[in-house]
This record gives structure tokens, sequence and C-alpha cells, in this order.
């Protein structure tokens, strides 16, 4: 029999004799003392700047944990096996064996010591995350999760490696190679195994997403419980083992069989466990896998639905939903409706006049089959309930991304698209909580619908969703949309709400009771936040040149693991619903909803340029950048990265309130891809964006368009490739069809009769056709013909600028200045450019995070020009004050980067009069991209090859390898000065020389055995002098500490010529890109070459062009 | 209490035979086992303290079979290992408490009492806050004795005790086991020094090669080798001559030679002096003569 008190005491003197060893007490205090650090910086901010991941709802815990488990796994593998390795100096232990207990006691009691003590160091980590968000006094988290997260996380993950590591050393009874074993296998998991496999290889914890919802908990737990549940019992289990193969006689006869069967039962739980976590996951891949074969079954369909009626019951987990659907239909003999509904919810019933219907429901799809009618509109009667399942939500996402964790960095959110609890409910369109026509490809476009929704729930809960809403009794709510519309959400949960109205739109904030930590941040704000509101808002639509909607504007704060993807033919997510934004719980926890960070931040610039601003003007200043960050114009940070697979657009964010005045409220009813609505997003969109300079080159979203679209026409790249590759194709293609019909009838004019005509069109399903009649009327070209060549066509232009020519004219009095550009155009189609000219000297304390809000700041005037295939054009432009920047777009050119800086000669002053004009006038003198006495080797040309070799010689040059592996794209990066490629790697940017792609290749520093070589045929003997091209790149941020501005580079090339070698130093400066002027050599007819060393007092070297001109 | 131990045999995998068919019947009191090195003391030893299950045999604690009732007979055991030196971070009296709980002793005023009367009884209580591995090695085995004997053991079983001791120390260790031998239990020490078997034991057993040569008291023993000890002396030349053919027990250095005394079946061409023989006379005669030529015979 078990004796409690011999467990008890062994454990005693376990823990004691552990608690007393160097081992662990030196690492519990690198660990405490790791912990209390961060949480001293992190959680209380002092010394500036916390990590914002403190605002997560029961962040600080899992922070804690979640690092601290990695720590005591380790800890766990040495003592443990240390534990077994004590036992092996036999004689001490035996004094104690042949004492009157059982091998389990003695096993247990062991196992209880050693988690006495490591439960301790949780209880001690989880205090100090309790005591510092205490102090921080900033967020409440529920005291539960201080006990919730050590029994889910750490006490499965401690077992299972105690169990583990005392039954290899039974087995192996080699301390050192069970080290080896555990750690190896720690290791795998943590580094290879990841989250693969459905998550059961993750011992640690650390790819399982467990952050914890204020609003609705964990996410999957019953998942997530099973899996950690799989690891208690496989400890138990080897434990158990461990006392079945302990080298000690048994004490009592009938022990063993006892022990067989626990090992039998506790393998049983936890192979059901297991079975558990990987049936779950094969029932969703089964029926997402149905639901994709029968979406891409689905076929046009010729009915509609005109209006729902919806009353949805929500009670306990589960909605019970009676839907009224009036159905339009073809015509009257149709015999069958198919519809869509979320698969988790049950069709009960379906009426039709009172006459129950035949119908069948398929995963996703509902069949029902009509009776003969008289009548093309019918009145449909349906009943469901259940929970919403999210395995079927958003089937046409890859795996790979939805398999992408969802980190805040650097916890991991869960990813639940949908929510039914008996406290929280959460249904968004692309959950299908209401029936839609399962139309060809529905999920792309959704038609404008009336809806009528009554929702009932338990009394204390707020409900919200689109439209006007009456309460009609306790708990009871009706609401009413004032237009027709694509999107339906509903959102029911225990809510504080704020609400003010400001240019008669009623503005509400939800938020979660307790999280009323941005309140301290807005103290002042009572009497101004609308008026705050309200030019922001002017501001947007000013810049974007539509108007809001809707009546309402809600901010309503969702679950932290509810997530939403990207999709290629829309630019919404689905944390923006019509009327409303679905804002993560606290902001998420990202740096740019971190308050205390903002405020700081404006504090900072404040003191920086010695400004005096009251504490108001401080609030206001915060809460712009707050809205702004989120709902204007979002841009990544910095350190954001971009997500696994996932679309990658710029000037984008999930939150972004754009698609609340395009894509719910404009829509054209197109077979297939939405291609037009998809142009006209991204068009519109693109009016909101500030380009980014790209001094560092590297490609732009648009530039990797350009690399796609080289041989295909959008059309072939639709039938070749998979369509989720394509959303920024569509984006980019988008944006230029509209930007070519501009050209004709003048920007402003096109945009203003473009915003007219589709805030007349909102909430209307507008055929194409009708849609072309418009466009037709306002381009006055034939919208038809240049649609379906942009869609069709493979041809594309390709420009060749001059630099820019600057003089000082006389315009009647006043001195102006005169800018001229020439360009030709070398493509086999007509292109558009677009220019931007900034004028006068930079505007002062432009930093990262100014200016980005202040649309009236300083508006970029684009023009664009067409210009024809072939021909070449002069193009003036006449300014106020002296050129500072001239940037042109070029869209889908061959010209990469599509967005270039030209270069700006020096000011001519001296001859005031110079024939000026505005505009594009075509000329004769075409540009070349090389004269006919030079030949010219770039990179990208066959003459031109490179050789590594010496690649890794030092440990650093090894780690430096396997980071660039990892960020290696594969295709043109931009230069990381700050860790160059130990091989070399294109580049691509403004900066660099080329006929349309401007790239480059560039290494790190090396011993001279890497170098790059241009070969040329030399046709006609003679003397040539000879240059190379080196950009001026990165010398900007390439300063080290104490160094100059003026760091100049070292490029040892040498040129191989008919009197032998010769080797060229040319030391580059910042200031003298471009061509440099290596020397004057005679070459005979035939081979010519020029070598460039990765030997250089930089840190890295760039191999660009070489040209040989004829004297 | 009695110990009875049936036809007990050890194998071990590489065939080697430690124990073979051994009887004995052990009585309360102290019981010594002497042997050579390598004779299957400690594997008697730890079959007895239920560490090693034998290959054949059995062994009855009053009455009860050892291989059914190890429970039972863990209880009343008391056991100091051959080689005790390795001790895990324990303070001296935490070590005892450990022991003593382990022993049964579940009150902890009853506990710490014990351990304090056991650490003056062993002479350790001048030091009973040091940690225990850093005790010298006299201290040590007296704190190992100390964790044999708390919890008022029925069966102290002592394995090669007083090896690495110095007399003083020895001595100390005989009489804390002699006083023990008065109470009804029984004390088992094997060892394989002779002195160590003093007059305290009631009965003895002679082990030789995994085989129990003689069972009895220490007197019968001693008189199996009456008439065949020798006392004699002989000049330095002689005495290489007399060790090559007999063995010598104790040789005295005198004025024109040796004062020796020896062991032998019978003495041809010297002369002698028959002598009263004690345990160590006995034990050398009887290795030398009697298990030798039993071993020859076989």
């Amino acid at each position: 029999m078990m004796s409690l008190f011999n467990i008890k005491t062994v454990a005693r003197f376990e823990s004691k004799t552990l608690f007393r060893s160097w081992f662990f007490r030196i690492f519990a205090l690198i660990i405490l003392g790791f912990i209390i650090m961060f949480n001293l910086f992190g959680l209380t901010g002092i010394a500036d700047g916390g990590w914002p991941g403190r605002l997560l709802p029961s962040g600080a815990p899992y922070f804690n944990m979640w690092l601290l488990n990695i720590a005591q796994a380790v800890i766990a593998v040495f003592l443990s096996a240390d534990f077994l390795g004590r036992d092996k100096k036999l004689d001490t232990t035996e004094a104690f064996y042949v004492r009157s207990m059982s091998n389990s006691d003695y096993v247990l009691g062991k196992t209880i010591g050693v988690l006495k003590v490591f439960l301790l160091l949780n209880f001690l980590v989880m205090l100090s995350s309790f005591l510092f968000t205490l102090i921080a006094n900033e967020v409440s988290i529920p005291l539960s999760s201080y006990f919730i997260y050590p029994l889910l996380v750490a006490l499965p993950t401690l077992i299972f490696i105690l169990g583990l590591s005392f039954f290899t050393m039974t087995l192996i009874r080699n301390q050192a190679v069970t080290f080896v074993l555990l750690l190896g296998f720690l290791a795998l998991s943590l580094f290879y195994l990841r989250n693969k496999y459905y998550g059961l290889f993750d011992v640690l914890g650390f790819y399982t997403p467990f952050m914890r919802s204020d609003f609705t908990g964990f996410p999957n737990l019953s998942i997530t419980f099973a899996q950690r549940a799989m690891y208690l019992c496989m400890g138990v289990v080897l434990i158990m083992s461990t006392v079945w193969r302990l080298p000690r006689l048994e004490q009592q006869r009938f022990n063993k069989p006892f022990l067989l069967s626990g090992i039998f039962v506790f393998l049983v739980i936890s192979t059901g466990s297991a079975w558990q976590v990987i049936n779950n996951s094969y029932q969703a891949n089964k029926l997402l896998s149905h639901v994709q074969t029968l979406n891409k079954g689905l076929k046009k369909a010729h009915y509609q639905i005109d209006e729902y009626h919806l009353q949805l019951n929500h009670k306990g987990e589960t909605i019970a939903c009676k839907a009224q659907l009036d159905l339009s239909l073809a015509n009257s003999t149709d015999t069958e409706v198919i519809l869509a509904l979320n698969p988790g919810l049950k069709v009960t019933t379906c009426h039709l006049n009172g006459q129950k219907l035949d119908y069948k429901q398929e995963a996703h799809l509902i069949t029902i089959q009509l009776p003969p009618l008289s009548d093309d509109t019918i009145r449909l009667a349906l009943e469901y309930s259940g929970t919403t399942t999210d395995d079927a939500v958003y089937a046409d996402i890859s795996e790979e991304v939805k398999a992408a964790d969802n980190r805040k960095d650097p916890l991991l959110a869960g990813k639940q698209y949908s929510f039914v609890q008996s406290d929280y409910v959460l249904l968004t369109r692309e959950s299908n909580w209401y029936p839609v026509v399962a139309d060809k490809q529905y999920w792309t476009s959704y038609p404008f619908t009336n809806m009528e929704l009554e929702v009932s729930t338990k009394p204390m809960l707020t409900v919200v969703s689109q439209g006007m809403c009456d309460s009609l009794s306790n708990g009871q709510y009706r609401f009413r949309s004032e237009q027709p519309l694509n999107a339906y959400s509903v959102i029911i949960g225990d809510f504080e709400k704020y609400t003010t109205t400001i240019d008669s739109i009623e503005f509400s904030l939800y938020h979660h009771k307790k999280h009323t930590f941005y309140k301290e941040y807005f103290t002042e704000l009572n009497d101004t936040i609308s008026h705050v509101i309200k030019n922001v808002k002017g501001d947007f639509e000013r810049k974007l040149g539509l108007s809001y909607p809707y009546k309402r504007f809600s901010v309503v704060e969702v679950p932290v693991n509810m997530h939403s993807y990207l999709r290629n033919w829309t630019l919404a997510t689905e944390n923006i619903m019509p009327e409303m934004v679905l804002f993560p719980e606290n902001g998420g926890g990202v740096w740019q909803n971190d308050l205390a960070n903002i405020k700081n931040r404006v504090k900072r610039r404040t003191e920086f340029s010695n400004e005096e601003r009251s504490d108001k003007e401080m609030q206001i200043e915060v809460l712009k950048s707050y809205l702004g960050d989120n709902f204007i114009s979002p841009s990544r940070f910095f350190f954001g990265r971009r997500q696994e697979g996932e679309r990658h657009v710029e000037n984008w964010g999930r939150y972004q309130v754009f698609p609340m005045y395009f894509t719910y409220n404009n829509r054209i009813s197109e077979s297939e891809y939405p291609l037009l609505t998809i142009a006209l997003e991204n068009y519109l969109h693109q009016r909101l964006s500030t380009s980014r300079r790209r001094d560092l080159g590297g490609l732009s979203s648009n530039d990797e368009v350009i690399l796609k679209l080289r041989e295909n026409s959008l059309r072939e790249l639709i039938n070749k490739e998979d369509v989720n590759t394509l959303g920024n194709v569509f984006a980019s293609k988008g944006h230029q069809l509209f930007s070519n019909l501009k050209v004709n009838v003048g920007q402003s004019n096109f945009d203003k009769q473009l915003d007219k005509l589709l805030e007349s069109t909102r909430f209307e399903n507008q055929s194409v056709s009708d849609f072309t009649t418009d466009i037709n009327h306002i381009t006055k070209v034939d919208f038809k013909p240049i649609y379906d060549n942009w869609l069709n066509a493979a041809y594309n232009p390709a420009f060749l600028f001059s630099s820019v020519d600057v003089n000082e004219v006389k315009d009647g009095n006043r001195v102006r200045y005169f800018l001229k550009v020439t360009v030709t155009n070398k493509g086999d189609a007509d292109g558009i450019i677009a220019f931007t000219v900034r004028e006068g000297m930079q505007g002062g304390g432009r930093g990262r995070f100014r200016g980005r809000f202040q649309m009236d700041a300083e508006q970029d005037n684009e023009q664009s020009y067409l210009v024809e295939a072939g021909k070449s054009y002069e193009i003036g432009f006449l300014l106020d004050e002296e050129p500072r920047d001239v940037s042109v777009n070029t869209f889908l050119a061959e010209n990469i980067p599509s967005n270039q800086t030209l270069i700006i000669r020096e000011v001519n002053r001296n001859n005031k009069r110079i024939d000026f004009f505005e505009g594009a006038r075509e000329t004769t003198k075409g540009l070349n991209f090389q004269l006919s006495n030079e030949i010219i080797v770039d990179n990208e040309d066959d003459g031109f090859s490179l050789v590594n070799t010496g690649e890794s010689r030092t440990v650093k040059d090894w780690w430096a390898s396997m980071q660039n592996e990892e960020e290696d794209s594969g295709t043109y990066g931009m230069v990381r000065f700050w860790n160059p490629p130990v091989k070399w790697e294109p580049v691509a940017g403004d900066k660099f020389f080329g006929e349309y792609l401007k790239s480059g290749v560039y290494k790190r520093k090396g011993s001279g055995e890497g170098y790059v070589s241009w070969n040329a045929k030399i046709p006609q003997p003679g003397s040539y002098a000879v240059y190379a091209y080196v950009p001026n790149i990165g010398f900007r941020f390439g300063r080290r500490r104490g160094g100059n501005d003026n760091r100049e580079a070292d490029y040892k090339f040498t040129v191989s010529h008919d009197d032998g070698q010769d080797e060229v130093t040319i030391t580059v400066g910042s200031n003298n890109d471009g061509w440099q002027y290596l020397g004057e050599y005679y070459f005979s007819a035939g081979n010519a070459q020029v070598l460039l060393s990765d030997d250089t007092s930089n840190e890295f070297v760039i191999g660009d062009a070489v040209k040989w001109v004829r004297k | 209490m009695n110990i009875q131990i049936q036809d007990l045999s050890q194998v071990y995998k590489n065939d080697f035979r430690a124990l073979n068919k051994v009887n004995l019947d052990i009585e309360s009191g102290m019981f010594g086992l002497l042997g050579p090195n390598g004779a299957g003391k400690s594997t008697l030893m730890r079959i007895l303290v239920t560490l090693l299950k034998p290959t054949h045999g059995e062994v009855f604690v009053n009455g009860m079979p050892l291989s059914k009732n190890r429970a039972e007979v863990r209880s009343y055991l008391g056991y100091l290992p051959q080689d005790f030196r390795f001790f895990s971070k324990l303070r001296t009296w935490e070590f005892l408490d450990y022991a003593a709980s382990l022993a049964g002793i579940k009150k902890k005023k009853e506990r710490l009492a014990a351990v304090d009367e056991l650490l003056e009884q062993v002479g350790l209580f001048d030091v009973r806050n040091r940690y225990a591995n850093k005790l010298s090695g006299g201290m040590k085995r007296r704190l190992g004795i100390a964790q044999a004997l708390i919890g008022d053991p029925k069966i102290i079983i002592v394995d090669e005790p007083t090896t690495g001791l110095d007399p003083e120390e020895r001595i100390r260790f005989r009489n804390i086991l002699s006083n023990l031998s008065q109470k009804e239990v029984i004390i088992i020490l094997s060892t394989h020094i002779v002195g160590d078997i003093s007059s305290t034991c009631r009965q003895m057993a002679l082990l030789n090669r995994g085989e129990v040569h003689f069972q009895g008291s220490p007197e019968a023993f001693v008189k199996q080798s009456s008439g065949h000890v020798f006392k004699t002396s002989v000049s330095f030349e002689q005495m290489k001559l007399i060790s090559e053919q007999y063995p010598v027990i104790t040789s005295v250095p005198g004025a024109g030679g040796y004062e020796i005394e020896f062991v032998a079946d019978e003495v041809n061409g010297w002369e002698t002096t028959l002598i009263e023989p004690n345990l160590e006379h006995a034990y050398v005669y009887f290795m030398e003569y009697v298990a030798n030529e039993k071993f020859q015979y076989q």
C-alpha cells in the first residue's frame, strides 16, 4: 500500500536537497532575475517604453509563464537525471531502500519533491507578474489567470519532462546520454517540430496559443486542454514506468499488476487525448475539403434574396434562428434553391407558405426543393440552430496561411473567427450565420440585401448590430438597417458604451467593463473629442474624396483571439463591418496602440522642438496618433514583419476604415472574380497612400507584380496560377486600369466624376453594363476595349528617362523654375507615367511618426501623362520654388522600381530666356540606353558573372549566412547595410543602374577571393575610356559610432587591356555617385574584362555596371 | 527473533555462484559472519535486507518467508551498507531525521528525541548541524550506524563496519554494538576481520566461496583448532624456512631470533609447544587446512 507519510517524507527531503543544490539555485536565480527585470521594465514601463503586450488580457502572466516554461524544462532535465544519478551511488541509497516503503512511495515522493521546488519557482514568477501589474495599475488581470497558467502550461510540461528523464535514466543509466537525449528532444520540439502535426509535439506549449481573452477565455480550450492532458498523463505513465523499472525489489507481491493497470489506464487517457487532438483536426479538414469541393461545383445562381427577417435567439452556447427570406427567382419554373449556412448550424424546418419543403443539408449547403410555383417571388421560412463552427470558415485561405502563428509579439493568440458562448457572441458575415445564396464564388462578392433582425439574449448583455436599434423588451432588440447592406454582423457581450453624435453620425465605443486603462490618457478631452474626430474625419474624406455613408460608427472591442484574413479580392477584412470596427482587446498589444508609449513620444517630440503644449494639446496629439495609426493611415512599424504566406499590402491595416467608404457600399455584379470592383477599390485606396522612399532599394509589391506580369496577361495569370497569390496583381492592375482612364479627361475632373458616380450608386448591385456606360460617359472613351485589353494583353511599356534639367526663368516679373524631362517609351504598349514634383525645402521636424495623419499638411500633386509606344516626349513643369525631388511612377511597365526618383541637374541660372512650357510635347529626339560609341555591360547582362569563394571563413560569417538564408526571398532585396550577405545577392532600387530593371549585386566585404566581372566584346580596336557605375547606397545609415558623415568606400577594380592588367582603386564618397572613371586604355577587338574585388574598406561592395567608351 | 536461511543460492549473470546452498539459523543476539573477501558475505547480507532476490532458496524471518513479506521485514531492519560514504546535501541531524521518518516514527517530537539520543550515543551531537558529506570518515561511519539503529530495529545488519576506522573508533563501534546485543534483537555483523567477532558474538558462521563451513558459537569454532596451534622460537635463518612450511600467525622478535605462533595439522622436525587457540588461530587454521581440503576434495 502506498503511504502518504512516506511519500511526504521522501518529498520533503528531496526538495530540501534540490533546493540546496547550487545548480538549481543559480539557474533559478538567473531566471527569476531575468523575469523580474523584464516585469520591472516591461510591465511598469519605468525608464521609458514598456512592453506593449502588457496591455493584452492576461498578457503578463502568459509571457512570464512562456519564458519560465522553457527555462524550467531545461533545469528539470538536468535535475531529474541528476536525481537518479545520485541513486547510482548505491550504498547510501540502499540504506533507505531497505526501509519499509513501496517503490511507488519512493518515486512519487521524489517526483513531488522536485515538483514542490518548481512550483515554488512558478509561484514566485507569478507573484512578481502580479505585483508588477498591480504597481503599473493599467490593466486588471483576472486573478485566476495566475493559477490557470501554471496549471495549464507548466504542470504538464514538468510532469512529462520529469517522467521522461526518470524513465530514460532507468533505461539508459547514463547521465550524460540522458541529458543529450532529453535536451535534444526539447530542442527538436522547440526548433523543428514546433506546431507541426496538430501541435502534438509542442511539449513546452511554446507554439500553442494560450492567449486568454477577457471576453471568451482561451481559444479552442478543449483541444488545448486535450493536448496538455496528453502530456500530463504521459508524464504519469512514465513516472509509473519508472516505479516499475526501479532497481529495488517491490514491497508487495501484487504491486506490479496494479502498477501495470495504472500505466495502462493513463496510457489510454493520454492516447485518447492525442486522438482527440488529431481527430478534431481530421474532422475539421474533412469538413473543410468537403466545403471546398462543394464550392468548386457551385453554378451561377439566377435567384436572389431581397430581404431577410431574422429572429436570433441566443441561449447558452447556442443560437436558434428563425429566418424569413424573400426570394426572387428568375422564373417560376425553378425547382431548387441552394443556400449557404455555417455547417455548425443545423436546419430544423423549412416552409413555404405553411407548406413543409424537402431540403438537404450537406456541409454548408442547403438545397431546398421547390414545389411548382405560380409566382417568381417567394417567402421561405427557415429555422436553424446550433453553434457556429470555425472549421469551414475562410475555405479559400490556404492551409499555410491558416497554420501561421497569430503572433502578438511574442505571445500567441488563437485564430478564432466566430464565437457563440453563453456570455458572448460574435458573428460576422464570413461565419455565414445567416443564409446567403450559394452563387458561384459567392464569398468574393455579396449582394446588398435588406435585413430586419430581432435578437433576444440575457437581459444584462448588450447587442450590437447594423442599423437602428429598438429595445423591444428586456434582452430583446430589433435592428433595422437604413440601407441594404452586403454584410451583417451581430455582437453580444457585456460592454461599457460611450456615444456621442458628430456631424449627425452616432459615434460609439463599446468596450469590456474592465478595459478602462485608456481613460487616463484622455481626461481633458471631454468637450474636444468630437472636434478632433470631426477634423480627422474631414481630412480623411477630403483625401479620399468620398463621404461616410452610414448613420453610425462604432468601435467594438472584440476578443484578442479573433482573427481575420486579407483576401485577394478586397482590402476589407472581417475586422471591418458596415458601421463598425471590430477592435482587439486593449488594442491587441502592439506598439502603436500602447498609449503610454505614444504619450512619451509626443512628449519627447514636444521637448525636442522646444514647444510649449498644454496637457490637453498633448492628449489631442495622442488621440490623433491613435486614430491615425489604426483607422486612417496605418503603416507597418519598422519592426513589423510580414506574416507567413499572407498577402502584403503597403499602407494597409486591418482596422482601416477605408472599406466602409467603398467595399461595403459599392458593388458591381460580376461573374467570377470581381475584377472591376477590385480595380476600383485599389484605385481609391491608392489615394490614401503615401509612397515610401526606398533609398536602400528593395521591391515594392507593385514591383513584384511587374516581375510576375512580365510575360503574362492578367487573364493568363488567373488561369495559370493559384488565385491566392494574385492579390497584389489584382491591386496593381486595378490601380493601373483607372490611372489609364483619367489621362484623357484630366485627373481632378475624372476623380470628381468618379466620386459622384460612386456615391450615387451606393448600396446598389450595379450591373457591369451600367457601370461601363457610366464610365464611358465620364471618360468619353469606350471603356470596353480598354478593359478587355487590360485583362488580356501581355504587352508592356518600357520607359527611359533623362535626368531633370532645371532652369531659372522669368515668367512676367517672377523668377520661376522650369523643369524638363525627356521620356521615351521603348516598349510595345502605351503607358501611363505619373510625376510627383516636390518643391522648396523639406518641412522641419518630420520624424518617422510625424505628418502621416495631418492630411492638410502637404498634398502631393501627381500629374499623369500618356506615353505612346515608340514615341518620345519632353515634359515640362513650371515651379515657384526650386525643386527638391522629382519622382515618377511608371505603374506596370518594364521599369523596376516602378517608383523612381530622377536625378536633378544643377540649376541653370544664366539663361533666363529659355523657351519654357508646361505639359508634354512630343519630340523626335528620343533617348537611347547606350550611345553608338559605348559598350555597357550591366549586372543583368550575359557578360556579367560573379564568383563566391571563401564564403564562410569565420563563425560570424557562417551565422550571417544562416540569417541571410532565413531572410532570403529569392528575389531582389534591399541593401541590408547592417547585415550584408556573405554571397553576392541581387538588389534593386532607383539608385542602381539598369535599362529598365535598375539592379545590382552586393556582398559583405571579403578577402578578395570573391569578385564580379564584366566581360564585353570590343568590336573595333582603339582607345577606350572605362567607367564603372557605383550607386550611392547606405552611407547615410551605414555610419558607425565615431565615424564621420563623409564615409568613403574603396572599390578595387582590375581592368584587363592590351598592355596587361591595371588595378584601379576608386574611392567613392557620399557625394559622387554614378559613373566612375577608371582610366583610358587601348583594346584590340575581342574580349575585354573588368573585375571588382570584394576586398574593401567598407562593410560591403556593390557591383552594378561597366561601360567602355570609344575615343 | 529468529532468521532461518534455507538452501539459499545466488548465481549472478556471469554464472558466478556467490552463494551455494546456504543454510543458517540465526537467533537473537549478535551473529558474526566471518569470511575472506569474496566469500559471499555481502551477497548474503543484501539478500537478507531485501536488496537482492536470491536465485534459489528462502529466508524465513520469525517463520515468515522473506520474499512474501518484504514490507514487514523491512520494517524490522536497520542496515549499514559496506561502503557508506556518499551523502546528499543534508545536515547530520536531517539525515537521521529522514531515516527515522522512513523507519516509521511519525510523530515529529518522538523523532527528534530519537535523533538526539542516537546522536549522543554515537558522539555526533556536537556536529549535528554540519552537512553529512562534510564529516570525517569515522564520523560518517558512526552516522551510518546511527541511521541503521534509529527506530529500534529488530534486525540490524552491518556489512564490514570497521574497515578504514582507527582503533579507537573501532572499539567505540564494538561497544555500541555490544550494548545493543543485550536487547531482544538480531545483530548480524559481517566481516573479514577476526577481531570484530569479539566475545560479544553469541553465534557465528564462517563463509567461504559461497558456502557455510561452520556455524555455532565462537567457542566451538575455536575448539576445532585445538591441538593445532603451536608456539616455538626460531633463529632469523629458520624463520624463512618455517614460514614457508606453516602459516605463521604472530612473530615477536627476540634476542637470537623470533618467538612465533603458527598453526598446523601436525608438526614434524620442529620443537614446539602446543598452546590454547584463540579466534584468530582458529580462523587461520580453518582457512588453511579445513576449508582448502574440503575444497580440494570436491
